[in-house]
C-alpha cells in the first residue's frame, strides 16, 4: 500500500509552517508597535490617512494656541511662496533668455541647471594685480569678471567647464570662500536653491537685473549666501559664507571684460 | 511643510493620502530616524528616502490595516536610517548592526521548526516577545521580511549583503528566536 502521508518532517511543509508562525508573530509585533506609535503621536483617535484631512488639520491647530498656529501658517505660506518664487524666477530667466537669443535658439526653451564641480577642468590663471579687474585669462567672447573683492580674499582656482560652457572662479580667505560662476543661459537645465528654512529668500535688484538672493544658516553657525541672476544671455551664480552685504558688493562689481 | 516628493504625486487621492500620512507621522518618523543616525540633516535625508519608498508602496499602504500601518512606516524609517548610518560609517567596523558580530555562531544552520511546535496564537505571542531579545540585525531582517514584506533583493540592499546571504540570515534569525522559546519549554509543552 503506497504511503500517501505527508510527514511534518518534510522540509517544504515545515518551512511553510515556520513561515506562518513568524507571520503571526510579526503581525502581533506590528500591532503592539502600532499601538505604541499611536500613543506617541497623541492622535490615536485621528482620522485614517486619506480621509477627513481638513478636519484633521483643524483639530491639530485647535490643540495649539492661536498664536502658534498663526505662526505655523505664516511660515508654511512663506515656504510655499518661496518655492513658487524660485520656480517663477527660473522660468523668467529661461524665457527672457530665449527672447533675446538667436532665432535658432528661440526654438527651444533654455534649461537651467546647478552644475557639479567634478565636471570641470582646470586652467591656469594669473593672480590679480592692484588694478583689480579680473583675470585676463577669461578668454570667452562674453566673459565677465569681478571688479571688487572683499578684503583678504585671493583667487584660489579657476576652472572652465568643458566646451567653454562656463567659468567658475573660487576665492578664499582662510575658511571663507566666494564662488563665482558664469555660464550661457543655454547650458542650464534647472537651478536648485535650498530655500527651506532659509533666513532670507527674495528677489533683489542687481545692476538693473532681477536677482534671487537666498541666505541660509546651518546648525553649526555656517551660513550660505546664494545670488543668482541673468544678464545678456549669461547666468551668474555666486555662493559664499561671508556677510550678505559683501557678497552683494562682489556681485555688483561683476562687469563684462572690455567694457 | 509638505515635501516636494509628495506634492509631485500626480494622483489626487494618492497625494492626499501621503500628505495625511506625512502630517500624522512626520514627528515620530523624524524621532526614530534621528535616534539612529544622530544627525539632524541625515535624519531629514532618511525621511525623504523613506517617503520615496513609501510612495512606491502606496497601493499597499492604502489597503493596509490600521494595526499595521504605523509599525510599517516606522519600520521603514528604521530600515533606511540603519542603512544610511551604515553607509556613513562604512569605513568603520560595524558592530551594532552586523550579524556576524553577534552570538549566533553556535546556532546550527541546518535545523528547522521542531515537529511538535503548534502554530497557534500562544506560540506566536511567545515568539513575538523574543523579538526584543534578538540582536538588532536579526530583529531587523525579520521585520524587513514579515512586516515590510520586502523581497530578498531589497533586504540585501538595506543590509549590504548578497541576495544569497539573505536566506541564511533569515534562517539564523528564525532559529535563534525559536531556540529562545524552546529554552522556555513553550514548544515542547504543546
Amino acid at each position: 500500500m503506497p504511503n500517501n502521508s505527508y510527514s511534518l518532517n518534510d522540509g517544504a511543509l515545515r518551512e511553510a509552517k515556520e513561515d506562518l508562525l513568524f507571520k503571526m508573530a510579526l503581525a502581533q509585533y506590528a500591532k503592539r508597535e502600532s499601538a505604541e506609535i499611536a500613543e506617541e503621536t497623541e492622535d490615536s483617535e485621528g482620522p485614517k490617512p486619506g480621509r477627513d484631512y481638513e478636519t484633521f488639520i483643524a483639530q491639530q491647530i485647535d490643540k495649539r494656541n492661536r498664536k502658534d498656529a498663526s505662526r505655523k501658517v505664516a511660515v508654511f505660506a512663506g515656504k510655499v511662496f518661496t518655492r513658487v518664487a524660485v520656480v517663477v524666477f527660473c522660468g523668467l530667466l529661461a524665457v527672457s533668455s530665449a527672447m533675446v537669443a538667436s532665432a535658432e535658439v528661440r526654438k527651444s526653451v533654455y534649461r537651467l541647471i546647478f552644475t557639479d564641480m567634478e565636471k570641470y577642468m582646470q586652467v591656469e590663471i594669473t593672480q590679480p594685480g592692484e588694478d583689480f579687474i579680473d583675470p585676463d585669462v577669461f578668454t570667452g567672447d562674453h566673459a565677465y569678471a569681478p571688479t571688487y573683492l572683499p578684503e583678504g580674499f585671493a583667487l584660489n582656482r579657476e576652472t572652465v567647464v568643458n566646451d567653454w560652457s562656463g567659468i567658475v572662479a573660487e576665492y578664499e580667505n582662510g575658511d571663507q570662500f566666494l564662488r563665482f560662476e558664469q555660464s550661457p543661459s543655454s547650458v542650464y537645465g534647472e537651478i536648485h536653491v535650498d530655500s527651506e528654512h532659509a533666513d532670507r529668500t527674495e528677489t533683489i535688484d542687481l545692476n538693473g537685473n532681477d536677482a534671487l538672493l537666498n541666505v541660509k544658516s546651518y546648525p553649526l553657525g555656517d551660513i550660505l549666501v546664494t545670488v543668482i541672476w541673468q544678464q545678456d544671455g549669461t547666468v551668474f551664480l555666486i555662493e559664499s559664507n561671508i556677510e550678505t552685504e559683501e557678497v552683494l558688493n562682489f556681485a555688483r562689481g561683476i562687469k563684462q571684460i572690455g567694457t | 511643510m509638505i515635501p516636494l516628493v509628495i506634492l509631485a504625486i500626480e494622483d489626487d487621492y494618492d497625494r492626499e493620502f501621503m500628505t495625511n500620512l506625512f502630517m500624522k507621522y512626520k514627528d515620530v518618523m523624524y524621532r526614530r530616524a534621528y535616534g539612529i543616525v544622530k544627525e539632524p540633516e541625515l535624519a531629514e535625508d532618511v525621511l525623504q528616502i523613506t517617503l520615496v519608498k513609501l510612495i512606491e508602496k502606496i497601493d499597499l499602504l492604502e489597503k493596509m490595516d490600521s494595526n499595521k500601518l504605523p509599525a510599517y512606516i516606522v519600520s521603514a524609517v528604521k530600515a533606511n536610517a540603519v542603512n544610511c548610518y551604515n553607509k556613513r560609517k562604512s569605513r568603520q567596523k560595524r558592530t551594532c548592526y552586523h550579524i556576524e558580530d553577534d552570538n549566533l555562531r553556535d546556532i546550527p544552520d541546518d535545523g528547522t521548526l521542531p515537529d511538535d511546535c503548534a502554530v497557534n496564537n500562544e506560540t506566536a505571542l511567545r515568539l513575538m516577545e523574543t523579538l526584543d531579545r534578538l540582536p538588532e540585525s536579526e530583529k531587523s531582517v525579520l521585520i524587513y521580511k514579515y512586516i515590510l514584506e520586502y523581497a530578498d533583493a531589497e533586504i540585501s540592499r538595506l543590509m549590504d549583503i548578497s541576495k544569497d546571504s539573505v536566506r541564511v540570515y533569515l534562517s539564523r534569525a528564525k532559529k535563534h528566536a525559536l531556540a529562545l522559546i524552546q529554552e522556555e519549554g513553550v514548544l515542547n509543552a504543546e
